[in-house]
């Protein structure tokens, strides 16, 4: 819908000529300082805390600080027109930003705010910013797998609904991948999907929009931009404003899926508006409140009851590392939130094993609950062939001296490995990685040289799925491997392996 | 450079707690006229804050040329200037003031209006507010035509708006459906 004009003009003349005079009351503060984002205003007795208030050169701001003689004011936005001595008004709201459907396929800030150029929002509904998670009895536990489409989580580190999953590593190590790859994967898996990009540089933010839109992936996501040089009340804003966004869905009975990027820029962020506020810094310099800055926002992801519509709303935390150091503040912080995190290692990423995720210490706590059964019939035995592997990984350069049996679980592990490496954006579904790694486990790989294993994976899903595609459609809809398909499947392997030349 | 009001407040409340009740209105009075020549004339302030000038000489200045005589006044005076704190006296007084209309009954109440007012009119605005209020109301009055049509009042931290701009305002609100 839109409004043109003379309409607003009709508008405006009929409210003039039926003026009635009415009363409105406001309560008011004057503001004695301001500077640096942060106002200072003398009044506002009875404001709250996270209060909306508006200032009279039109700026509204946050109500943070409520002290004996002042309230500290998080400005948003622009700050340069507030003078001392001007008026602040209470406006009885909590900040609000807009829901729903009429969000996907948008890019907007923090407030709700279009950033695309695409016109106004007309949104029927608006969520508020800062409101409690659900409490116990409103939940259930997490049993609905949320496929990432990647072979090495899915399988190893598998992702429920309902579940909070920190994706945590140094710079340039493939965290945004990992979200984004997600994404991708969720079309036509009926998730509504947020990414919320924090402190990044707009140009990144631009090449992520466009990933998606190259994918078909805008059509059920929204991005929640606050850049590097947006405000840093905006920064702080953004992963709440992107969590009611997926609220609204999770509380109409559907699936939602949120990805915060960074949680460390918004840690940050708000680091800045407390010493701003001479809240008293702690650890790190960050306030004391800290913790439950992420936790608030962490806890609101869920998997709702059956009585609550049974939607769900799933939460990817990213956290940036420096040089490794998971014992940092915030990094063991989120960790201690989360259930479960996928860790990433530059090491990793550099011997072009990618996702460069160390499945050694990545771990989900709630997501095996989630697996489908066919899944869990190959990564059982996966990641015991992996444990395997790792503890004689040092040995490796021994190759000619080990006793067989060794080498038989270091070859093994080996294609195993390589098995696990995928592109970016080439998300899998879920039938073909689990058809690809019985191949693995069932040790039909390990004959073929590691440099082959890849045109292997690629040649015998093809050859699946043009002569072999029952296998695939029965995973699909049973989510298990039948006695009968399993025999399926080892003679598939096997007629395909004497076609295969590498 | 100014004083924070919880400062102020010290010594408002110190300088409220010496002072008898008939002595406030010549604290007022007196002290003000020193807050208003501060902030008329610069020479004046720049004169009385001079930190190289002798102390006693400064407030020796202001006790005669205020006509101050009451010594506890006197004191207060050289307290102020003795810790630095003379440059915040308008806001101590601002806080004096409030600490003694309290106490006194008496709720000041700042009315705009579009137009001029007829004395019916506010002493009949005036009785409402006492009987609305119960309290005593020291009605201070401005013209301010940027209303247009109407009144505004404020009571301490609230505005009563029943103006035509706050109308329009209110529309403009409401149109461009701000959240």
């Amino acid at each position: 819908m839109k409004i043109s004009p003379d309409e607003i003009a009709r508008v405006i003349e009929k409210k003039i000529s039926e003026f009635e005079l009415t009363v409105d009351m406001k309560e008011t503060g004057t503001v004695i300082q301001v500077g640096d984002g942060i106002a200072r205003a003398y009044g506002l007795k009875d404001v709250m805390a996270n209060e909306l208030v508006k200032f009279e050169s039109g700026a509204y701001g946050l109500a943070f600080n409520l002290e004996e003689d002042n309230v500290g004011i998080v400005v948003l936005g622009e700050y340069g027109r507030i003078k001392e001595g001007e008026l602040v008004e209470r406006t009885g709201r909590i900040i609000e930003v807009p829901v729903g459907e009429d969000l996907l396929g948008r890019v907007v800030n923090p407030l709700g705010i279009p950033l695309d150029g695409k016109g106004p929002i007309e949104a029927k509904h608006y969520g508020r910013v800062e409101i409690k998670a659900p409490g116990v009895i409103y939940r259930q536990p997490v049993d609905t797998p949320l496929q990432t489409g990647l072979k090495s989580i899915d399988s190893l580190i598998p992702i429920g609904r309902g579940q909070r999953e920190l994706i945590i590593g140094d710079r340039q190590t493939g965290k945004t991948a990992i979200a984004i790859d997600t994404i991708i994967n969720q079309k036509g898996q009926g998730v509504y999907c947020i990414y919320v990009a924090i402190g990044q540089k707009n140009a990144a933010v631009a090449r992520i929009v466009e990933k998606l839109r190259e994918h078909g992936a805008m059509e059920y996501t929204t991005v929640v931009v606050a850049g590097a040089s947006d405000p840093a009340s905006y920064l702080y804003l953004a992963p709440y404003a992107g969590c009611a966004i997926g609220e609204y869905f999770m509380y109409n009975g559907k699936d939602a899926l949120v990805v915060y990027d960074d949680l460390s820029k918004h840690a940050a962020a708000y680091r800045e508006l407390s010493l701003l506020l001479r809240r008293p810094p702690g650890r790190e310099a960050y306030p004391g409140d800290i913790f439950y800055l992420h936790s608030r926002l962490l806890e609101r992801a869920a998997r709702l009851s059956d009585e609550m519509g049974g939607g769900s709303l799933t939460a990817l935390p990213i956290v940036e590392t420096q040089a490794n150091d998971v014992s940092a503040y915030i990094p063991t912080n989120v960790i201690s939130i989360t259930d479960g995190q996928i860790y990433l290692e530059p090491g990793l990423f550099y011997a072009g094993f990618r996702p460069a995720l160390n499945i050694g210490i990545s771990v989900s706590r709630v997501g095996g609950a989630a697996q489908t059964k066919a899944m869990k019939q190959v990564a059982g035995r996966l990641r015991l062939d992996l444990a395997q592997y790792r503890e004689l990984e040092a040995f490796a350069q021994f190759a000619t001296e080990l006793d067989p049996a060794t080498r038989a679980q270091l070859t093994r592990g080996e294609r195993l490995m390589e098995l696990l490496k995928q592109e970016q954006y080439s998300p899998m579904p879920f039938e073909d990685q689990v058809v690809v790694l019985f191949t693995g486990v069932n040790g039909y790989l390990d004959d073929i040289p590691v440099e082959a294993v890849k045109k292997f994976e690629k040649e015998f899903l093809s050859y699946v799925k043009t002569h072999r595609s029952a296998v695939l459609e029965s995973i699909r809809k049973e989510k298990a491997i039948s006695k009968e398909m399993e025999q399926e499947l080892h003679n598939t392997v096997k007629e395909f392996k004497e076609t295969f030349r590498w | 450079m100014k004083i924070s009001r919880a400062l102020a407040r010290r010594y408002a409340e110190a300088l409220f707690s010496v002072l008898k009740p008939d002595e406030a209105g010549e604290a007022l009075s007196k002290l003000g006229a020193i807050a208003t020549a501060m902030e008329e004339s610069e020479n004046f302030r720049d004169l009385i804050l001079d930190p190289t000038r002798n102390k006693r000489e400064i407030s020796a200045f202001l006790f005669e040329s205020f006509g101050i005589e009451n010594p506890k006044l006197q004191r207060f005076l050289t307290v102020l200037k003795e810790k630095k704190r003379l440059v915040g006296l308008k806001t101590v007084l601002e806080i004096f003031r409030e600490k003694l209309n309290e106490s006194r009954g008496i709720q000041e109440v700042f009315l705009h209006s579009a137009l001029p007012l007829s004395e019916e009119l506010e002493e009949s605005i005036r009785k409402r507010l006492e009987e609305l209020l119960k309290a005593k109301v020291d009605l201070r009055k401005y013209l301010d035509d940027s209303l247009i049509l109407g009144l505004k009042l404020r009571i301490g931290d609230t505005i009563v708006d029943a103006s035509f701009t706050g109308y329009l305002e209110r529309i403009e609100t409401e149109i461009l459906g701000e959240r």
